[in-house]
Parts: C-alpha cells; sequence; structure tokens
C-alpha cells in the first residue's frame, strides 16, 4: 500500500486508510509515512485494527451507512452521532471480492477530503475487488510500458480525468480516429480492456499520478 | 447527499438514541477476539496486498 500511496503525498492533514471486514471491524489501518499522527490523540485511540465501527461501537458513521446504502459514502463531520467523531470528514467505499463484502475507507482529521484524495479511494477499492489486478500489479513494473509514447500519456492523463475521446481530439487538436487508435495501443500496452483498468494501472505503475486526475486539489 | 443516505443517516442517529449510546465515548469496542482477528487480517492481507 505505502509505495501506491506515495502517490498523493501532495495532500496535507491528518488522514488515513481503514480496511474493514463485513462486520464493520478495523482489520488495517494504513497511515501515510509523511504523516505524524502522534499528536492526533483520537486517531491513535480509535483507530486500530479490532475496533468496531458498528453504531453501538462509535455511533453513526460512514462505514455504517455505505453498509445501509450499498453505495459510497461521504461523511461530513455533523452528521456523526459521537461528540469525538464530530470533527472527522469520513468516506467510505463497499468492495465485493466476490466471496464477501469489505469496506474501504478514508478519514481526514482537520479538513474536507479532496476529490483526489476521494478518487484514489474509488480506484484502491476498484483494485482490492479485481483479484486479476492483484496478480498483475504485485510483480514488478511491466516493461511494456517502457514503449508508452508522450503522446500516449497526454491521451492517457485525459482519460484519467474523465474526457471522452471526443473531448481529447479536441483538446490535443487531433483526429478522433487517431486518439482511437492510440487508446487501443495504449489498451494493448497495459494488457487491459477497458479505460479505468487501464488508469489504474498507469497510477500504479507511475506513469501518471493521482494528482493527474484533477484540475486542483483545494 | 442523496435521499436514501439522508434517511439511512436519520435512522442511524434514532437508533443511537434507542440504544442508549453516549456522545461522549470513552474507548470504541472490540467486538473481536484477537485470534479471529488475525485470521482474518492474514486472509485480507492476501488479497489486499495492492
Amino acid at each position: 500500500m505505502h509505495k501506491y500511496i506515495d502517490a498523493i503525498r501532495v495532500e496535507r492533514g491528518y488522514y488515513c486508510f481503514l480496511v474493514l471486514n463485513e462486520e464493520l471491524t478495523i482489520l488495517d489501518v494504513f497511515f501515510p509515512r509523511w504523516i505524524n499522527i502522534s499528536g492526533h490523540c483520537t486517531f491513535k485511540k480509535y483507530l486500530k485494527p479490532g475496533v468496531s465501527f458498528c453504531i453501538k461501537s462509535v455511533g453513526t458513521n460512514a462505514v455504517f451507512i455505505a453498509k445501509q446504502s450499498n453505495t459510497p459514502v461521504y461523511l461530513d463531520p455533523q452528521f456523526h452521532y459521537c461528540n469525538v467523531l464530530k470533527e472527522w470528514h469520513e468516506y467510505c467505499v463497499p468492495i465485493w471480492d466476490g466471496y464477501k463484502k469489505a469496506y474501504v475507507s478514508l478519514i481526514c482529521a482537520d479538513h474536507p477530503i479532496s476529490s483526489a484524495l476521494k478518487g484514489f479511494v474509488d480506484l484502491v477499492a476498484k483494485n482490492m475487488c479485481c483479484t486479476s489486478y492483484t496478480q498483475g500489479i504485485s510483480g514488478t513494473k511491466n516493461d511494456l510500458t517502457k514503449k508508452l509514447t508522450q503522446q500516449h500519456k497526454l491521451i492517457l492523463k485525459r482519460i484519467a480525468q474523465g474526457m471522452t475521446d471526443e473531448q481529447i481530439a479536441h483538446e490535443l487538436e487531433i483526429s478522433l480516429s487517431t486518439v482511437r487508435f492510440h487508446a487501443q495501443n495504449i489498451f494493448k500496452i497495459f494488457n487491459v480492456g477497458t479505460r479505468i483498468e487501464a488508469v489504474i494501472k498507469a497510477i500504479i505503475q507511475n506513469e501518471i499520478f493521482i494528482s493527474d486526475l484533477y484540475d486542483g486539489f483545494y | 447527499m442523496n435521499e436514501f443516505i439522508f434517511r439511512s443517516i436519520i435512522e442511524s442517529w434514532a437508533n443511537c438514541e434507542q440504544y442508549g449510546i453516549s456522545k461522549e465515548i470513552k474507548e470504541p469496542q472490540k467486538l473481536i477476539t484477537d485470534d479471529e482477528l488475525r485470521k482474518q487480517t492474514e486472509k485480507k492481507r492476501v488479497f489486499g496486498d495492492f
């Protein structure tokens, strides 16, 4: 996790990632290495493996609501029930690994969660529920990515930003068929079949960065 | 925030009050044994080792 999380080093503040099981128990906590949590007592006290995020334990929270609604949930601080959580911004994405549900959650203590971080959680969740990715990305960097040209990278960044082929063609002032040609080559290089797969692999292999997904952070 | 999520939050608050959950929680609960946690964590890390 840590080697990929470096991609979002630019983000500021106290935040961490949680992986929770179907019963809303924290299985893993990831604190980015550059964040010193020693000064943040609620993080140390509440965010550790084994702690339950059911409402009987910590009151209303994003993980519980994500379980109820089965959709990603962003919870503003004021919607938490317990006072100690009222300084937390929380974004939780439910995932399905083919057998059981689990949850990936991001908690930020001091300011709203940026679109970039939310996008990162979405990608992590997507990544975790695709076992084929787990196999594909756990190895060393794919030599094929060396074949990515500058034009490929320009197109990849725009795909990552959610642009359509038509929008990319317009912005780069090239023809639509050229964009489609390059996109197909990108798919072949990454050995993927969809745009989101290409973006995930590109981020993981440091061909593009989370900061490329969004125009601005704050 | 969509209506369903908002409704879930309201219901969750109501449940918290019904269960008599204090707004001043002292310590979050651990509802899992250390052994079970270790097993589940190992399993999760296998598929989640990204």
